[in-house]
């Protein structure tokens, strides 16, 4: 049983391939400007990756929201369901899941058998989204590890008080501008998609093993400023950013095993 | 067509326009012979009647009031003064697109983003001259803190008369009395403003009314707990108009009455939903009006609202001979007002009679009532086991409605349920 499942984010896009639950190979590409392209890309090269015909592939998922821009997937599913059923896959005591997404962070709540049993996204907005932290990276002209890796240089951060994006990119060039560390910048931005993570989880509840997801979770500096907050440990699959592709194959094999095919 | 009117709607003109009686007469010929086409009769019953009541807002000659969303229209209906409400014609701007313009209007007057946007619609409506200046603003403290602020202020900015009716958020006979109390301070300065004397017939003549159609209300949401009633929510929606203006008057009772007869017919001839939904979901608080696929999407899914909180008949029975005991009972038996606990009580009511299977609650940008207990709310339904989604957005400011991640979340809420 060949299957696979593709998550078209706003940022980066990921596809997993799976057999008989068996990972065989999984691909990152940045989404850029046109998801489509993208995903027909990261489809192509996933295949070539696991040395697959396309006609092989017997369901595809697409989830992500992107996910309309994948003609060739059988079925779309949202990215709540397929991060809760990735995660829950990689670890079953798994009832909370964070994914701060490119524009849509989540906190999911997962009963014993891994259904959603209820989810919070952000408000219409990009505050405390990856989009946020990429625009600050911008204006701090560094990357996204750089910021991980100067966040725990910082001594106090400084506070950022807009929640709009656009706002505070222009409070982040007001105080590269006064001359603060960057470092402080840094911790600042984090502290405040923190914030909004934070509250997020409060809302939804927080229970059992507490998983991050998405590419976000590879910010250590965020994990760690989330885990602080929120008094307790996350934790981080080896490769968060595929969780969402993972738990799309997981659906389509799921799926087919039902069907019989 | 929409778009030339759309076109005109910026020009100077264009609020004389809709003072000129024959636009609602032709509207209302247009209704009767059949060449608009609508769902059901009584819709097409209540389209004559709100042209009818339009026209009349828009005559200069005839004294008539703004009225806030909870405020008794029965005072009025008794002392035949017509209304114009302005979170009516919100939604009616939003449905026609509109919206933008008065709301941009609203803002360039220093009405900020945050307020409520029926309102900020409404005040654009009524500085571009586009909706009409009242007699008198008359307003009810009960619910919406926005109207009451909106309509004192807009008051002194036109020199007119502001009415409050305080209404106190405990149940007991000291409300009772200062609220019938208020009632009749209120009948007395609209006698004043408008000339219109009060006859006390005409105010029991309306309380009759109100209680008949009461028990026509409850009758519908009986029938539509048939599993497959044909009545939809987006119809139900568009009847509020009646809910908001109507209520005492004798034409409210009709269009309700044909409606319950109609929707007998359609049960009895099968004329309904041919399966039942795979999810039945309980709405609360109001939709979005301007163009949105929202509801449709939902039945596309295979999800269905079965009922709306704003069709709840929370009130009791009201006796025509007590007729300002009635409606002050009314005023203070809402079951959003006060404690939280009494909106949840309805809404787990409305949930176990209509056998839902979640709930949505619309989260209207700006209304401080509706949204500012989800917290409790969702915990009380989730003890139940009933799950709850929050949609944000805007029911008439369509640039805070976001189609995409609605819709993300209503596929993450069917799928959750399934
Ligand atoms: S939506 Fe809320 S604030 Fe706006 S008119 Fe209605 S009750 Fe008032």
């Amino acid at each position: 049983m060949l299957v696979a499942g593709i998550d078209i984010g706003s940022l980066s896009t990921e596809v997993v391939i799976l057999e008989k639950g068996k990972i065989l190979a999984e691909i990152i590409i940045s989404t850029g400007a046109n998801s489509k392209v993208a995903a027909e890309k990261a489809m192509q090269m996933a295949l070539e990756k696991s040395g697959l015909a396309r006609d092989k592939l017997q369901y595809i998922i697409a989830t992500g929201y992107g996910r309309v821009s994948a003609p060739f997937a059988h079925e779309k599913v949202t990215e709540i369901t397929c991060h809760g059923r990735g995660a829950f896959y990689l670890d079953a005591s798994v009832r909370t899941v964070i994914d701060i997404g490119g524009q849509d962070s989540k906190v999911i709540r997962l009963n014993s058998r891994g259904k959603v049993v209820d989810f919070v996204m952000n408000e219409k907005c990009a505050a405390g989204t990856g989009r946020f932290l990429e625009v600050m990276a911008h204006a701090l002209e560094i990357d996204l590890p750089e910021m991980s890796r100067l966040a725990p240089l910082a001594k106090k951060g400084v506070t950022i008080s807009s929640m709009c994006t656009v706002f505070a990119e222009s409070e982040v060039i007001s105080l590269i501008a006064e001359g603060c560390p960057r470092e402080e910048i840094v911790k600042g931005i984090i502290a405040s998609v923190v914030e909004r993570t934070v509250s997020m989880a409060n809302r939804v509840g927080l229970d059992g093993t507490v998983m991050m997801t998405g590419g976000v979770a590879k910010n250590a500096a965020v994990v760690k400023a989330l885990q602080e907050n929120l008094g307790l440990k996350i934790k981080v699959p080896q490769e968060p950013q595929v969780v969402g592709a993972l738990g799309a194959a997981l659906l389509a094999e799921e799926g087919l095993g039902k069907r019989g095919g | 067509m929409l778009e030339l009117i759309k076109k005109y709607i910026n020009r100077e003109k264009a609020p004389e326009m809709l003072r000129w009686p024959v636009i609602y007469t032709l509207g209302q010929a247009m209704v009767r012979s059949n060449l608009l086409r609508f769902p059901y009769r009584a819709t097409a019953l209540m389209v004559e009647y709100g042209l009818e009541e339009t026209k009349k807002v828009y005559n200069r000659r005839l004294p008539f009031v703004w009225t806030s969303a909870f405020f008794p229209t029965e005072l009025l209906h008794a002392l035949g003064i017509p209304i114009f409400s302005p979170e009516v014609a919100a939604a009616l701007a939003a449905s026609f697109g509109f919206q933008e313009h008065f709301l941009k209007e609203a803002e360039s007057r220093w009405w900020g983003r945050d307020n409520c946007s029926f309102h900020r619609c409404a005040i654009g409506g009524l500085f571009s001259r586009y909706y009409p200046l009242p007699s008198a603003f008359c307003a009810s403290s009960h619910l919406c803190e926005g109207a009451v602020l909106m309509f004192s202020s807009l008051a002194r900015v036109y020199n007119r008369p502001f009415l409050l009716l305080d209404v106190p958020v405990e149940q007991d006979d000291d409300s009772l009395s200062y609220v019938t109390g208020q009632l009749w301070q209120i009948i007395s300065s609209l006698e004043e403003i408008t000339g219109i004397s009060f006859q006390h017939e005409k105010l029991q003549e309306a309380v009759a009314n109100a209680e008949g159609t009461r028990r026509v209300l409850q009758k519908i949401n009986e029938l539509r707990l048939h599993p497959y009633s044909p009545f939809t929510a987006k119809e139900a929606f568009n009847f509020l108009y009646l809910n908001f203006t109507g209520l005492g008057s004798r034409a409210m009772l009709r269009v309700y009455e044909t409606l319950a007869k109609e929707l007998e017919e359609r049960i009895r001839e099968n004329n309904t939903f041919k399966k039942p939904p795979r999810f039945k979901l309980l709405w609360l608080h109001l939709p979005p009006f301007y163009r949105n696929n929202i509801l449709e999407y939902l039945e596309e899914k295979g999800a269905r609202v079965v009922f709306e909180e704003f069709n709840h008949v929370y009130w009791g029975a009201m006796d025509a001979s007590r007729p300002l005991e009635s409606i002050a009972g009314r005023m203070l038996s809402h079951f959003s007002y006060g404690h939280i606990s009494r909106r949840i009580e309805i809404i787990k009511e409305l949930a176990a009679k209509y056998d839902v299977d979640g709930v949505i609650h619309f989260s209207h940008w700006g209304c401080r009532q509706s949204c500012g207990s989800l917290r409790i709310i969702r915990d009380s339904l989730q003890k139940e086991g009933l799950p709850f989604l929050v949609l944000d957005g805007d029911c008439v400011d369509n640039r805070n409605y976001a189609p995409g991640q609605v819709q993300t979340r209503i596929d993450g809420f069917l799928e959750m349920l399934g």
